[in-house]
């Protein structure tokens, strides 16, 4: 709960040595860690949150994460400035990693890395002087942390790529990104959940659903925290599992 | 359950309420009506829920039907609408009865028009919203034609007609304008903006944009013949709220609307208020805005008392 108090916002929007404040919306306050990439990093902003979402109940609207930053959507009638950063502080001054749990899970995303389903795949290959081979093994040995949900509904950015396959973005986006759609931008690689235009580059296509839906249920397959490590498979067991190549 | 069938259609008609503000975590955009003020109002004046769904039309162009008695307000973008070919009024309750054919025609200036029913359209909701989701998702649930909706109307004929001094001051809030007719958007300033000097940032408070034709319900695209060179590019993503002004590196900016992405890579200058919002949301392409710094404590007040009114 929120208690009353005559602390003033610090002139310097740190609430911590490490993590800076801005009330960003009518409604809205963003907390910034430094900028990396980092799972320790990551970790402690969903512990953050998971403080957060049990002190804050009353006046809290939703809270995001992402990879160095966490926003907090909050009832701007029932509290004060002052009053929240004195609460975020606190939160953070006392959080303690071991009495936060949290429930993390492996996640295995069967892959089909074939150039007919990978349409980047021969680009990047020639692009970074590597086979396709070892561009499918650079991208699947690798085990990624899930540092955020958005885009669109259970599209999840997972990090970091080896670095031989850091790659800007494409110059001009996609029309048309198929569902199931295996993809690397800088630093980022991620499935996406549903058909949409995209600037990724495709590496392969996942006949896994990204998200299930049961009674009005809406569960992302990937949660924030989760591990995800890509299983190459073969165009026969793609189809088995339901796959169904599209083509560019 | 009655029945509201669309006879005719041109553009974009689309189920809205104020949106699923609570799945943005999952990567759901909050989406909802881009004019809060015109979908608001309606409700109110038809006595009905704030929150009840509604037809959000873009550029007007379409007709419809009921088959039963039942009364209706249209706002936002005026359309000139007419019932039985007979040009009824804008912002105002309209009782129809059964078979009656409503129709309206492309707005003359604005975007977005409301079509509010007693008792509002009746829609299962997913995430506590009726905003019609992506359909990429497939999760829509047509159990009927598109083309019809449904809501209930027993004992909804009971809104008394609006006073035409409500109406004129509605309508008189899209006209926030300066001096020289220029559309001003308030801001609530960011970490950038205060690390410019005063006078980078004078220039931007006299700088005049203009709206440009790809803007759209995801981002209001701004240009001026002076880009905002800021010397700082992408970061990693962040979650990114409703009228963010965005600065890609071509410092051209772009203002974050109802169906914006959750998260997002481009620096913020800062944010427009929520109170100008459906203002610009109704601004044609080729308008000219301003952008005008205010602090967050009177964006607060302006909000409370917008959402009292």
């Amino acid at each position: 709960m929120f208690t009353p108090g005559n602390h003033h916002i610090p002139q310097n929007n740190q609430l911590t040595e490490q993590v800076s404040i801005e009330f960003v919306a009518e409604n809205a306050v963003l907390l910034t860690w430094p900028e990396v990439i980092n799972p320790n990093q990551h970790r402690q902003i969903i512990q953050l949150e998971q403080a957060i979402k049990q002190h804050f109940t009353c006046a809290l609207l939703e809270t995001i994460v992402s990879y160095n930053s966490l926003i907090l959507y909050y009832q701007f009638q029932k509290v004060t400035q002052a009053q929240l950063v004195e609460q975020l502080t606190e939160l953070l001054n006392s959080a303690q990693p071991s009495t936060l749990t949290t429930t993390s899970k492996i996640v295995e995303i069967p892959v089909y890395y074939g150039e007919d389903a990978g349409w980047d795949l021969a680009a990047i290959a020639a692009e970074k002087k590597l086979t396709t081979d070892e561009v499918i093994h650079l991208h699947s040995a690798r085990r990624y942390r899930a540092y955020a949900l958005g885009f669109t509904p259970g599209f999840c950015y997972l990090a970091s790529l080896a670095p031989p396959l850091v790659v800007p973005r494409k110059a001009r986006p996609r029309i048309k990104v198929p569902a199931g759609a295996v993809a690397i931008a800088e630093q980022q690689t991620a499935v996406y959940p549903s058909a949409s235009p995209g600037g990724w580059h495709i590496l392969g296509q996942t006949p896994q659903a990204m998200f299930n839906i049961t009674n009005d249920n809406f569960t992302p397959i990937i949660s924030v925290g989760d591990t995800v490590v890509f299983k190459p498979i073969d165009k026969t067991l793609f189809e088995q599992l339901g796959g169904k190549v599209d083509h560019e | 359950m009655n029945k509201l069938t669309i006879i005719k259609q041109k553009g974009l008609i689309s189920i809205q309420d104020l949106g699923r503000f609570h799945a943005q975590h999952l990567g759901f955009s909050a989406s909802g009506v881009a004019d809060e003020f015109a979908f608001l109002s309606g409700n109110k004046w038809l006595g009905n829920a704030l929150n009840a769904a509604a037809l959000e039309i873009t550029f007007g162009q379409m007709s419809f039907t009921v088959d039963s008695p039942c009364q209706i307000i249209i706002t936002g973008a005026d359309c000139q609408p007419k019932v039985n070919n007979i040009r009824v009024q804008h912002w105002q309750i309209i009782n129809l009865s059964a078979d009656d054919h409503v129709e309206l025609l492309a707005p003359k200036s604005g975007v977005y028009s409301y079509v509010c029913i007693s008792g509002g359209i009746q829609t299962p909701l997913y995430f506590d919203s009726a905003s019609e989701l992506p359909k990429a998702l497939k999760l829509n649930k047509p159990n009927i034609e598109v083309t019809q909706y449904l809501f209930t109307c027993e004992q909804h004929i009971t809104a008394k007609p609006v006073p035409s001094t409500a109406i004129a001051s509605a309508i008189n809030y899209y006209f926030q304008q300066d001096k020289k007719s220029l559309h001003v958007l308030r801001f609530i300033p960011h970490h950038l903006w205060h690390e410019l000097t005063t006078k980078a940032q004078q220039k931007i408070s006299r700088q005049v944009f203009q709206l440009q034709a790809s803007s759209n319900k995801m981002g209001y695209r701004l240009k001026s013949n002076n880009p905002i060179d800021l010397a700082i590019s992408q970061q990693l993503s962040k979650p990114v709220t409703l009228g963010a002004i965005q600065l890609p590196s071509d410092g051209q900016p772009i203002i974050l609307m109802k169906d914006r992405q959750t998260i997002g890579g481009y620096p913020t200058l800062g944010c427009v208020i929520q109170v100008d919002i459906p203002r610009l949301a109704q601004l044609n392409a080729h308008q000219n805005v301003k952008l005008l710094p205010i602090t967050i404590e009177k964006a607060q007040a302006q909000l409370q008392a917008f959402y009292q009114k």
